[in-house]
């Protein structure tokens, strides 16, 4: 159209929206417009409206008040909706529940088949999809035969093979692990590169910091849009948002606090950049406080331990090979390791929810083996939190969930409630306004709380936790690990497996390193970093690490922490 | 004990890849083969009709590229209560009896009747056994769907509720993984906190009820994957009732109406020969 402004590709007007049923809007009169072929990030805490934003630029959801032009179509007229959906596709949080095919071609084709486009037409963009994000040669697989790396991927080229030009992505990341994360980032960075729009709503700061502009969404206002660094102009407000800054201004902010007026960065290459810049030096740490670990007994001993998926079918999957492992009481292990590598398997072991098909294993002094000892009674001693434990919540009252557990041990009456308000006030929630409060009605972090109080109930002298962070927002996810950390210094055996390599080195300095259903590492992880290349268990240095490594090529596996880095840095003021 | 694999333990009928003649048939004809199939076990009497429709579906098996151990692999979990069923109807229903009993274990007997009935349910069983699994060997989820479609269309084609039906067929075929893991990680989440699945003393009507409660979380995280799943379709477009395309089309080919002829008959032949038997035994 000669003449007239170009118009915004999307465009939220005064736009208000409340859930029926709800009395505070889900999103408060919010304004933006996103241009074409702009990476934009959303962020924001769990349950501040960024999931009911995507739903609404898509008309999946009808604004009550203001309006949602995309591409200068109306999302509330029904009949824009097909072409609006065809312009801006939306690649949902959950990898697998947005899969309608059993086949990965014919989910690739379901959105072209709505369009009624011809046969030919369709294999031709089903084809290119599937290249596009790389997954064409599993083009005949069962869609439940993928990874939920692999799936996401599925999902994003659902949208392109509708010819979208927009990829709204809300929270695609949050259910991958590093690997898979990473993929997709690439993978987003070169559909940017070729001219699509990217929407990304995203939990991880360090992503958010990677796009071009981010907004802020809190309790369903927008608090702030702007390009990144607003993140370091507004710091101070990041925690009422929910939001953290991210590890790299966190690394920052600790320099500036031994090297005076130190700037504020967000991305990890802005960091090292500046320190080569300004002339910064690393001089290599005496070797490191060895790790010991407790003098006390065993807890756990595993020995030799196979297992393998799938015995009856034709195609076994060995899960665990070889394994041998042991843990003292009140020792503190990290599990890192790729995908498959085995790392949940062991977990289930240690709790004897799959038992070992040969090896030894002995838990807490027993033989779960033995047919006479009561897996029952032994499992409530050895707590296990699994990934995402609160969609496991069943009873309706927050106090009747947390009390299942030791219910079923026998506890009873006054007991019970003692053991319910421990547990409950362990993990941050005052059980007397927590007791009888619905369990829907607690938000994602809260939710995960009480799930791990359901286990703390249950008084475990082991704890394992299967990535308890994982998907919480920034906030949730610091307080959750201080929970954790507290239960560490009351004395408690803990088993965290995680993917982040900085959080398994803030709860223990021994990391047992999964590859291909066997333990390739076991100790101390300054020992593992100083001798050999994380890459082989899939991993990277610690963020303080990789810094220290791109000033000094053996620097990287000598350096953990902040407070190394702070300790072997030198700065031109003093050289 | 730890029987948590259940999508391991489902069997379900498994495509297995091929490029034969029988894999290329056109999907509602492989639907109406079934169909007419089924009817002819249930129609036909036992000699020498269900051998030789037994024969048939072992060489389309074989044309296929199908080996008999393969399509009747599956069986092996069924026959004890194949077997008890039969140990029931032979020995505890009352049948009109004519001639002398062959055996006599204390009061029960066996009688030809008897034998004949036994005979007849395992024929029949064996037949439709092959016959499933034969289908479900050569014919994908969505080929079903779109054979589904095909025939669902006199019904109301341009309304869209053929494709619709052809739609709900893949997504429940969809939905039995998904159900499976579903149910693996309630289980484990339950044992983990106290319930006792998978432990060693386990007594069936105890295994029974231990299941019941499972439904009900079971239930509802089946409804909230399909709740994201209704998202998803509508973010891709989808609109129910509406007119869509297909990713594969099927014409009709020659070897379609030849195929299709050859099942006509054979549905006319098997039952039917009951007739010309029995006059030519009645001359």
């Amino acid at each position: 159209m000669p003449g007239t402004v170009s118009v915004a590709f999307i465009e939220f007007r005064n736009v208000s929206f409340t859930y029926p049923g709800q009395d505070r809007p889900a999103l408060d009169r919010v304004s933006f417009s996103l241009e074409e072929g702009c990476h934009t990030a959303l962020v924001g805490g769990n349950g501040s409206g960024k999931s009911t934003l995507a739903r609404l630029l898509i008309g999946l959801l009808e604004p009550q008040e203001g309006e949602i032009l995309v591409d200068g179509l109306d999302t509330r007229i029904q009949k824009n909706h097909r072409t609006i959906r065809s312009k801006a596709g939306l690649v949902f949080q959950d990898p697998s529940s947005q899969i309608v095919a059993t086949v990965v071609r014919e989910d690739a084709a379901f959105g072209p088949e709505n369009l009624v486009l011809d046969s030919a037409e369709i294999q031709k963009r089903v084809e290119e999809a599937l290249e596009s994000v790389s997954i064409s040669p599993l083009s005949r697989r069962g869609t439940h035969q993928l990874s939920a790396g692999q799936q996401q991927r599925l999902g994003m080229a659902g949208v392109l093979a509708l010819g979208s030009r927009c990829l709204v992505l809300d929270e695609a990341e949050s259910m991958l692990n590093p690997e898979g994360r990473k993929q997709l980032n690439t993978l987003l960075a070169r559909l940017h590169g070729e001219g699509h729009s990217v929407l990304r709503i995203t939990h991880f700061m360090d992503q958010a910091v990677c796009a071009d502009r981010v907004m802020v969404l809190n309790e369903g206002r927008l608090a702030a849009d702007g390009d990144p660094s607003l993140f370091i102009r507004e710091r101070e407000k990041l925690a009422s948002w929910h939001l953290r800054e991210t590890p790299v201004q966190e690394l920052c902010r600790q320099l500036a606090g031994v090297f005076p007026g130190f700037p504020d960065f967000l991305k990890e290459e802005d960091l090292t950049a500046h320190l080569r810049r300004e002339g910064y030096t690393v001089t290599l740490p005496p070797r490191l406080q060895k790790y010991s670990p407790p003098d006390s007994g065993i807890s756990a001993e595993l020995r030799g331990v196979h297992r393998v998926y799938g015995k009856k079918s034709g195609r076994p999957v060995t899960a665990l090979r070889d394994l041998n492992f042991s843990l003292r009481k009140g020792e503190s292990v990290s599990v890192l390791g790729q995908t498959g590598s085995g790392k949940s398997t062991f977990l289930q072991i240690l709790n004897t929810l799959l038992l070992p098909d040969s090896g030894s294993i002995t838990l807490l002094g027993e033989n779960p083996m033995d047919k006479k000892t009561d897996l029952q009674a032994l499992r409530s001693r050895i707590g296990l939190v699994m990934q995402q434990p609160e969609k496991q919540l069943f009873a309706r009252l927050v106090g009747d969930d947390v009390a299942f557990g030791p219910s079923r041990m026998g506890v009873k009456g006054k007991a019970l409630s003692l053991r319910v308000k421990e547990a409950l006030d362990q993990v941050g929630l005052p059980f007397d306004r927590y007791r009888d409060y619905p369990v829907k009605a607690l938000s994602g972090g809260q939710k995960r709380k009480a799930a791990l109080a359901g286990i703390l109930a249950m008084r475990p002298e082991i704890l394992l936790l299967d990535e308890p962070t994982a998907g919480l927002d920034p906030l949730a996810a610091e307080s959750m690990e201080n929970i954790l950390i507290n239960l560490q210094k009351e004395g408690i055996t803990l088993v965290l497996v995680t993917h982040n390599v900085e959080q398994a080195l803030r709860f223990s300095r021994r990391l047992a390193v999964f590859r291909d259903g066997t333990i390739l590492r076991d100790g101390d992880g300054a020992v593992f970093f100083q001798n050999h290349n994380p890459a082989e268990g899939g991993m990277d240095y610690p963020l303080a690490g990789r810094i220290a490594a791109a000033l000094h090529k053996d620097a990287g596996g000598s350096i953990l922490s902040a407070d190394d880095l702070i300790a072997s840095l030198t700065g031109r003021r003093e050289g | 004990m730890n029987d948590f694999e259940i999508l391991q333990n489902l069997s379900v009928g498994q495509y297995q890849p091929g490029n034969s003649a029988v894999h290329h048939l056109n999907p509602a004809l492989k639907l109406v083969s079934l169909i007419l199939g089924m009817i002819i076990v249930f129609a036909s009497p036992l000699f020498p009709q269900l051998p030789v429709f037994f024969l048939l579906l072992f060489l389309t098996g074989r044309t296929a590229g199908l080996s008999l151990r393969n399509l009747l692999g599956g069986v092996r979990p069924v026959l004890p209560f194949l077997v008890l069923i039969a140990l029931i109807q032979m020995f505890l229903i009352p049948r009109d009896h004519s001639g002398e009993a062959l055996l006599q274990i204390s009061r029960f007997g066996v009688y030809p009747e008897d034998l004949l009935f036994t005979a007849r349910l395992f024929s029949r069983f064996f037949c439709l056994f092959l016959l499933f699994t034969l289908f479900t060997s050569v014919t994908t989820v969505s080929e079903i769907s779109h054979g589904a479609e095909l025939l669902f269309r006199p019904l109301g084609g341009k309304s869209g509720l053929s494709h619709d039906l052809s739609l709900v067929i893949t997504i429940t075929f969809r939905f039995i993984p998904l159900l499976a893991l579903e149910a693996e990680h309630i289980t484990k989440a339950q044992a983990s906190r106290g319930g006792s699945f998978g432990t060693w003393r386990m007594g069936l009507v105890k295994k029974i009820r231990l299941y019941i409660p499972l439904l009900v979380p079971l239930f509802v995280a089946a409804l909230e994957r399909a709740e994201i799943l209704v998202e998803a379709m509508e973010a891709r477009c989808y609109e129910p009732g509406r007119e869509r395309s297909r990713l594969n089309e099927y014409p009709w080919k020659g070897r379609d109406t030849a195929a299709l002829c050859l099942v006509i008959l054979a549905f006319f032949l098997l039952p039917g020969s009951r007739f010309l038997i029995s006059m030519k035994l009645f001359i």
